[in-house]
Order: structure tokens, then sequence, then C-alpha cells
């Protein structure tokens, strides 16, 4: 009670001081009489008697405070403008005002920017995840964390994580390998006190058209074991891989492939019942527009990864229901040496084969070549002085098997 | 009517509180109940309403403000003024012929 005393009180100081200083003393007795009379009342009247207390408080502030500040003075009860007509009386609870104009003009204006200051910020909240994840330990380092997403936001990570990682950390975006990656080197300073929890954040703006984003975690790069590393990154860029080794040991045992139907049903994100080459992991955005070439760019991609070339039995450029339902005998086709598990040299294609294919992928009209026009792009200007080497004899046309041949000698020359 | 050519209509709290003290001085605690009292409880004011009022009445002399004699030092009693007195009734005429038309239009007469 005391309390709602003090608070009546404190809300006295929104009177005008005048108003203040002639009644505060006896308004607040007066309050508290009225408080004593409802002590043993009801809930539901005390709570209407406070709420209409301090409603009035605040309204009749207001209005005092606006008499004093405006001249003239409007009238008792209603100025000049309020006679009603024909001289009724009019039984007003609440005497008319109309504040200043000036008043309003401000209030409008303090509106709209609070409005509008109010409303970026929720626009900038949608449209900016942070995608925390758990990438914040170093334990969780060389886990394997997927993010999909198809909005653009931050990835958060402890510096200190950076710094002790014994590798580069890579991030893996998109859901090619060739997409995009970003590396990042242990620190080149130490982390100190305070600031090694502080999180880095990077910023990720999914740029692929239409499908799917990705932003695929980091994996600890360790020199001593290249193989794994090639695998881990193909495993997190393959769908399908990534949906059968339910337990990211980069190896599909005996359980996981006789569980392959499930699994894969869980790709199925349009729930036709089959897989597209999209829903198999097909990147979109590096796939032409029209449908004859996308069709023939889908079905390159199917015959191209192992693991899906062995899926599609029907090689028709996606996985049926009934591919899906043998998807287990499928599989155990790649097991080449029989021990009832699929590893990773069973799975993972040549890398010479991996970087033909992704080369490859200027091959817009599908016959086999890279002439100049299809050099015109600008992935094929990245890849210009490569495709200058390829052309062996210097007729500005590529084709498959002399880049292969060039890519062949460049990796072994490594 | 001398004090004032036109007086606006009085809102029915103001009206209450003049109503109250037109028959003695008093202070603010018992203005409230009184008001609540001769309106049944239909009009129950707040401290802020009143004072409100009692502010705006003051700032016009309709009604003043006197230390009660035997009271406490808070205690601070209104009484009106001649002016408040007449404003107050001419008021009261301006409804009292306004009810007497409102009977004869409104009530189910033969004519």
């Amino acid at each position: 009670m005391t309390m709602l005393l003090r608070l009546y009180r404190s809300l006295l100081r929104l009177f005008p001081a005048r108003h203040r200083s002639t009644f505060g003393r006896e308004m607040s007795a007066v309050f508290q009489q009225r408080q004593a009379d409802v002590r043993n009342r009801g809930m539901y009247k005390r709570s209407a008697f406070f709420l209409r207390e301090f409603m009035s408080l605040v309204s009749t502030a207001i209005r005092e405070r606006a008499r004093h500040s405006e001249l003239p003075e409007p009238h008792l009860a209603g100025g000049a403008a309020q006679t009603t007509f024909d001289s009724a009386p009019a039984f007003y609870t609440c005497e008319p005002y109309f504040p200043r104009r000036s008043a309003l003009l401000h209030g409008g204006i303090l509106s709209l920017a609070v409005f509008g200051v109010a409303s970026a910020a929720f626009e900038y909240g949608v449209s900016h995840r942070l995608f925390r994840a758990s990438l914040g330990s170093s334990q969780t380092a060389n886990q394997q964390q997927f993010i999909e997403t198809s909005e653009s936001g931050f990835v958060a990570f402890s510096r200190s994580l950076v710094a002790s990682a014994d590798g580069a950390l890579t991030l893996v975006l998109g859901q090619q390998p060739a997409t995009a990656a970003i590396e990042l080197k242990p620190g080149m300073e130490k982390p100190a006190g305070l600031w090694s929890n502080l999180l880095l954040l990077l910023r990720v703006r999914p740029h692929l058209r239409a499908g799917e984003f990705q932003v695929q975690g980091f994996t600890r790069t360790t020199p001593e074991e290249p193989q794994r590393d090639y695998a881990s990154v193909y495993f997190q860029v393959m769908p399908v891989l990534r949906a059968l080794d339910a337990d990211a040991d980069h190896i599909l045992s005996a359980a996981e492939i006789t569980n392959a139907p499930a699994a894969l049903h869980s790709l199925d994100r349009n729930h036709d019942g089959k897989l597209s080459p999209e829903e198999c992991g097909q990147s979109s955005a590096d796939t032409p527009a029209d449908a004859q070439s996308l069709k023939r760019a889908g079905l390159e991609f199917m015959r191209f990864h192992p693991v899906l070339a062995a899926l599609d039995t029907d090689h028709d450029g996606e996985i049926s229901a009934s591919e899906i339902q043998n998807a287990a005998a499928a599989l155990k086709t790649l097991d080449k040496n029989g021990d009832g598990r699929l590893t990773q040299d069973e799975l993972l294609p040549d890398p010479v084969a991996n970087a033909v294919f992704f080369v490859m992928r200027l091959d817009t009209n599908g016959d086999g070549k890279i002439s100049k026009d299809e050099r015109s792009s600008a992935l094929a200007i990245r890849y210009g002085e490569l495709l200058d080497a390829a052309d062996q004899n210097k007729d500005g046309v590529v084709t498959r098997e002399e880049l292969t041949a060039e890519i062949r000698r460049r990796a072994e020359h490594n | 009517m001398k004090s004032d050519p036109s007086p606006a209509p009085l809102s029915e709290p103001v009206l209450l509180i003049l109503l109250s003290l037109a028959e003695q001085p008093r202070h603010g605690y018992s203005i409230l109940k009184d008001v609540e009292a001769m309106s049944a409880g239909r009009v129950v004011l707040s401290t802020g309403t009143l004072y409100g009022a009692l502010g705006r009445l003051l700032d016009d002399r309709w009604i003043e403000r006197f230390a009660e004699d035997d009271a406490s030092r808070d205690r601070q009693a209104y009484r009106l003024t001649p002016k408040g007195r007449q404003n107050l009734l001419a008021e009261v005429a301006r409804m009292k012929q306004l009810t007497r038309l409102a009977t004869l239009r409104v009530s189910p007469k033969e004519a």
C-alpha cells in the first residue's frame, strides 16, 4: 500500500509545478483516505479503483499542462467552440480539449520516426539470422555441422576456435566443392583474456538462384590426412552421402546400407517419391537456364558421382521410387572388395575426374568440347590459364580429352 | 446575467461538484463522498479529476479556498463565490427550461 502511495506521489510530478504546490499534499491525503475506503473491498473493486486513479492522474496531468501552456486558456469545461448546437447541455465526462498544432506535428514526426526505427530493426532482424549452431568450441571443430538456409545471415564462432586449430579451418559454402570455400588460418595474434571469447562474425549471403543454401560447417584440415579431408568435404557437399552416413565416419557400414531407403526418403523435399538431381545436391546456380541443357546437366551430374550412378540404375537422371526401394542392393554393387561396407576409395570420384567434371560445366551445348563462345562466361575466365594450357593444338577448342590430360599432368606434377 | 453572457454547458462532474459546494463548504474528500451519494454511486470521481476541476474553478474564481478553523493544518476547504453561485443558478435555470421543453415535446400528450 505504501508502495502505491509512493507511486501516486511520484506521478504527481507530472503536474505543472503550480498545480502540484497548491494541491499536492491535499491530493495525496485524499488518495490515502480513498485507499482506506477500498481496503476491505474485493480484489476487483480495489484494482478498478487504482486503475481509475492512476489513469485519471496521468490524463489530468496532461490536460493541466496543456491548459497552463496555452494562451488564451480554454473556457471552463469546454470552450466557445464546444458550444453545442441549439445549446443543449452537454454532459462530458472528459472535458474536450485539443492539443496545439505544433504538438500534433511533433508527435506525428516522433511516432513516424519511432515506427521507422522499429520496423527497420525488425526488417534487419528478420533478414539477418545469426547461425550459431555449435561452431563455438574447438572440440566441435572436427565434427561436421550443417546449417541449411535460404536466408542470409551471420555465422558466429569464437576466436579461440580459430586460434587453437592445428590446421586451417575451412568453411564450405554452397553445394558444390567448387562454389566457395573460406579458409581461416590459425590466428597470427594470440588470443588473450577477454578477446578470446569474442565471436567472429562471418557474413553469409546466399547468391545461389532459388535452391537451398548451405553453410557446411568447419572441417579441420590436418596435413597428415589429406585423403580424409577430401572425403569429409565430399561427404558434406553430397546430400545423399550425408544422409546415408548416419554416424558421419565417412564410411557406409552394412547397417547404413540396409537403412538406405529411409535415409534417401528424407531427401525428398517435394515429396514426389523420387529424387531429382537438385535433391541429390546439384547446384541450380551452376546449371544453364533452358530446359534441355538443364536436363543434360542433371544427367551428367547423376552419372559422374559413383554413388548416384549406382543408385540411378536405369540412368534416367533421377532416382525413382523403385530405385529408392532397391537402394541397398544398388549400393552393394559399389563394394568392390566385398567387405560389406563402402569406404572412401569406393565412394569418391577420382580427383582428376572430379576436376574435369567441374570445368566441363562450361560446355553448355554438351558436345564434349569447350569452344571459344563457351569461354566468355565469368567462370571460364577464371579457368582461362588452365584452358589455354590444355589446348595443345592451339585451335581455340578444348576437348574433354585435352582437359583430362592437362589436369592429370598437373596432378602428377604436384 | 452580468457575469458571463453565455456560460458554456458544464460537464456532469463539474456540475455535481458545484452542487455539492452549494449546500455547504467542503473539503476534497467530503466532495468526493457527496458527489458519489448525490449520483447514487454512478459518478465516482478520482482525485485527479476532482483536483483538475477544482484547479480550473479556482482559476475562474467560481470557488475559493479557505483554511477550516478547527481542522488539522492540511485541511483546506472550498466554497462557492458569489460569481460561482450565480453561474450555477444560471446553468440550473437553463437546464430547467430544457427539461420543461423536453417534457412538453417527448411526453405522450394528445394536443
